[in-house]
């Protein structure tokens, strides 16, 4: 190790180098590639020897190709590799960038070709050259969101009913497609999946609005494309569960559904933004508790009602209030001291508590609201101190994921037993470099490569 | 004759469920091995709990009247050996449980038996008894040989051997335990504060969610869609990090095991090592995920690529 106290970045770099050669840690030498191929180059030894590294074991690479942490360094070179599993695993990670996936493209397989017809980063232009005949190919590419609508039309021309049922969800699919869909397929569940589409042609919603299937009239509330008129005719459909899907995606103000006679209506109306305080009023005195749930987490409930629903005899209602940006303090104290303690915890979790209220709740003995203290940005250094020495693992990882917790603290986590509240730990950016040092060993794959992804980086 | 002994447990007067799976282990194990099967009960009414002992297979039903009214570890412990050195049974099962944990220890330490803890299989290959356990959070499963004890005690985890329905017709005995110094009594049970309500492990139905859920609010939506199909409500770690569900909902390696569910439907869950933990075992899973690599589709019975809110509409009509 350099003996300098303040070690330049080379030196640094060197050590870690040599500290994930001799261990043989391919997690570590994933998350310093990136860097020595910055600070060395792409052909410098240093390089080359972590490549030796990833290269002397399939098992490593291909570990490497599925993983979603990978660096896009790491991917270049992986996608060099000449063995089809490898490759398959790179094509099917989500987090394949897409420059990587056009190289995959190249000589690929039909079993590669078909993971990158699945994969959600593809772009239009990468998907038209896609070859259409294979079956699953086929079938992929009417899922895909990415599908441009030039291949849309090729594909609809010899479609089964399920691939239908994804081209009438694709939102590149234009009016004259989903037309030649309607028409060709007489399916109760196409033409629902039809009635959602925005591009669906006038005549044709003509047509779902007033369709016998309560499934189609359901499905046409969500087409963003309706107008006022269409809405209130669905707002007053006979069936509960077109207007409740109406009063959901609505644009419009959907009056009066206090009044609704099925509490399914209710329960979506109470979640609406500007509902007046008259009518919020009216639902925190129904007699469905989902309701008054609802109620007492909307932004739009006033001082007054919420002040009643502190009272309410469900615990879940007042829980809601402490969830509620807009309680007041005075009410937030006063459910401090509520009976349940996930209400408590309600209460713990806002970052807008005094800290006469923390004071209180640090004699609670609910993990839940230990957490929320723990968590929380105003948690004073001493208490956070004591938390951190909770027996359970959820409060002390709450401890460590606070960015406000001191330094001394944390440093008295690194031998934490929960491996993933050391992962966390390492990413904290208050931990110190001794610290770093001290987990480079950790048996847990993720702390390494977090321990190697903060000291490469440090300056 | 090979004899193996359960040593059954009951709280507050009732028998415990787990009581009744270890005779199922026993009665289970006792053709392989040419064995009798003894039920041993230490409780101050003893006698109470024959008939619901006396099942078929059971050879023997000994009541062991304890001095006090509550679990007492030292009495336990005492009342176990004395019969042990009495019976020299060659296999002991005992719950995997609180109690069981208060004194089973000590007794395989001071009987010199061969011991195993939470154990949730059992067989015997060529007359040699192995035992099955998680290891390391379970990522894996160990089978454990006894080779050189003359008898060997096993704390058997809930929900994994059957149940025996029919009745039996055991002989019936008593046994008087020794004299022994009670270095703690019973004050008072307390339930346990905000998990009192929900209890997931023994939930038959579960709706888990996940990272996918992205709002607290919609964490409201997925609460009022498991209350509305029957089922109970869990999450994966994240959101119960986040403080949007109470950490007792919580499935996986630092939460709870769902070992009593038969249905779990994972919404918005990735599925990461330490959430399978406490779910993978489960006959009917039912995943649904936008990403179509994601690992819980590995463990599922029937996979769903489809965005969790159209998901979460179209159940919503169907259950009332």
């Amino acid at each position: 190790m350099c003996k300098v106290a303040i070690r330049p970045q080379a030196c640094i770099l060197d050590e870690l180098q040599q500290h994930v050669l001799e261990s043989k840690d391919i997690y570590g030498a994933a998350a310093l590639y990136p860097k020595l191929v910055q600070y060395y180059g792409s052909n410098s030894n240093a390089v080359l020897m972590l490549e030796r590294l990833f290269a002397s074991r399939q098992r490593y690479r291909r570990i490497l190709a599925a993983a979603q942490f990978t660096p896009l360094e790491v991917m270049s070179w992986l996608v060099r590799d000449n063995e089809t599993l490898c490759l398959n695993k790179l094509a099917m990670n989500l987090a394949t960038p897409l420059p990587i996936l056009s190289k995959l493209m190249v000589r690929a397989p039909i079993e590669r070709q078909l993971r990158l017809a699945r994969h959600p980063t593809m772009s239009t232009e990468l998907l038209a050259r896609l070859p259409m005949q294979h079956p699953e190919i086929h079938h992929a590419l009417c899922r895909n969101p990415n599908t441009g609508i030039a291949q849309l039309r090729q594909l609809a021309q010899n479609v089964s009913l399920v691939e239908a049922q994804c081209l009438a969800l694709n939102p590149h699919a234009d009016g004259e497609l989903l037309i030649n869909l309607w028409q060709r397929f007489d399916d109760p569940f196409l033409h629902a999946n039809l009635a959602t589409n925005g591009q669906l042609p006038a005549s044709l919603r003509g047509l779902t609005l007033t369709s016998d299937s309560p499934l189609i009239r359901r499905k046409t509330a969500a087409n963003p494309s309706l107008t006022k008129a269409q809405q209130h005719l669905l707002l007053a459909d006979t069936q509960y569960t077109v207007r409740a899907a109406m009063v959901r995606y609505a644009s419009i103000r959907s009056d009066h559904r206090e009044v609704d006679e099925h509490h399914r209506v209710r329960r979506v109306y109470a979640r609406c933004a500007g509902l007046d305080t008259a009518t919020l009023a009216h639902l925190s005195k129904d007699r469905d508790a989902w309701v008054r749930r609802w109620v007492a987490r909307n932004p739009s409930t006033g001082s007054v009602v919420l002040k009643a629903l502190a009272l309410d005899s469900e615990p879940q209602v007042r829980r809601g209030i402490t969830r509620n940006d807009v309680t007041s303090l005075s009410l937030l104290e006063q459910l401090s001291q509520d009976r349940d303690a996930w209400v408590r915890a309600g209460v713990a979790y806002r970052s807008d508590i005094s800290i006469s209220i923390i004071e209180r709740l640090s004699h609670d003995t609910s993990d839940d609201v230990l957490a929320g203290l723990a968590s929380n940005l105003h948690c004073p250094q001493l208490l956070l101190q004591r938390l951190s020495q909770h027996t359970s693992a959820d409060v002390r990882r709450a401890v460590i994921n606070n960015s406000v917790t001191s330094s001394e603290i944390l440093m008295n986590l690194v031998e934490d037993p929960y491996g993933f509240n050391r992962a966390q730990l390492c990413i904290n950016p208050r931990l110190p470099e001794r610290a770093l040092w001290h987990l480079l060993d950790d048996p847990e794959a993720q702390v390494r490569f977090n321990v190697v992804t903060r000291l490469s980086g440090l300056e | 004759m090979n004899s193996i002994l359960v040593i059954a447990e009951q709280r507050r007067g009732e028998l415990m469920p787990s009581s009744l799976e270890c005779i199922g282990a026993a009665v289970e194990l006792k053709s392989s091995n040419n064995s009798t099967v003894i039920v041993a009960i230490i409780a101050a009414n003893a006698s109470e709990f024959v008939s619901q002992l006396s099942l078929e297979g059971v050879d023997e039903v000994i009541t062991i009247v304890s001095p006090v009214a509550h679990f007492q570890a030292d009495f336990s412990e005492a009342a176990a050996l004395s019969l042990i050195n009495d019976r020299q049974p060659s296999l002991v099962l005992a719950p995997h449980s609180v109690d069981a944990w208060g004194y089973i220890p000590a007794l395989a330490t001071t009987g010199n038996y061969g011991i195993a803890s939470d154990v949730f299989a059992i067989r015997y290959e060529d007359g040699n008894l192995i035992a099955t356990r998680a290891a390391y959070a379970e990522k894996l499963h160990q089978e454990l040989e006894f080779p050189s004890y003359a008898t060997t005690v096993l704390t058997v985890r809930g929900n994994t051997f059957k149940v025996i329905e029919q009745s039996g017709n055991p002989v019936v005995s008593d046994f008087a335990a020794p004299a022994v110094d009670l270095r703690t009594k019973h004050i008072e049970y307390i339930e346990p504060e905000g998990g009192g309500e929900v209890d997931i492990t023994q939930a038959e139905l579960m709706l888990s969610i996940g990272r996918g859920i992205a709002e607290e609010d919609n964490v409201e939506q997925f609460a009022e869609l498991a209350d509305n199909m029957g089922f109970t409500l869990g999450c994966s770690r994240p959101i119960a990090d986040n403080g949007w569900l109470p950490k007792y909902r919580q499935v996986g390696q630092s939460g709870k095991t769902v070992a009593n569910c038969q249905v779990y439907i994972a919404m918005g869950i990735s599925g990461s090592v330490q959430h399978m933990a406490g779910m993978k075992h489960v006959a009917n899973i039912i995943a649904v995920n936008t990403d179509p690599e994601a690992s819980i589709f590995s463990i599922a019975r029937y996979g769903v690529v489809a965005d969790i809110f159209d998901i979460a509409e179209e159940l919503e009509t169907h259950f009332e």
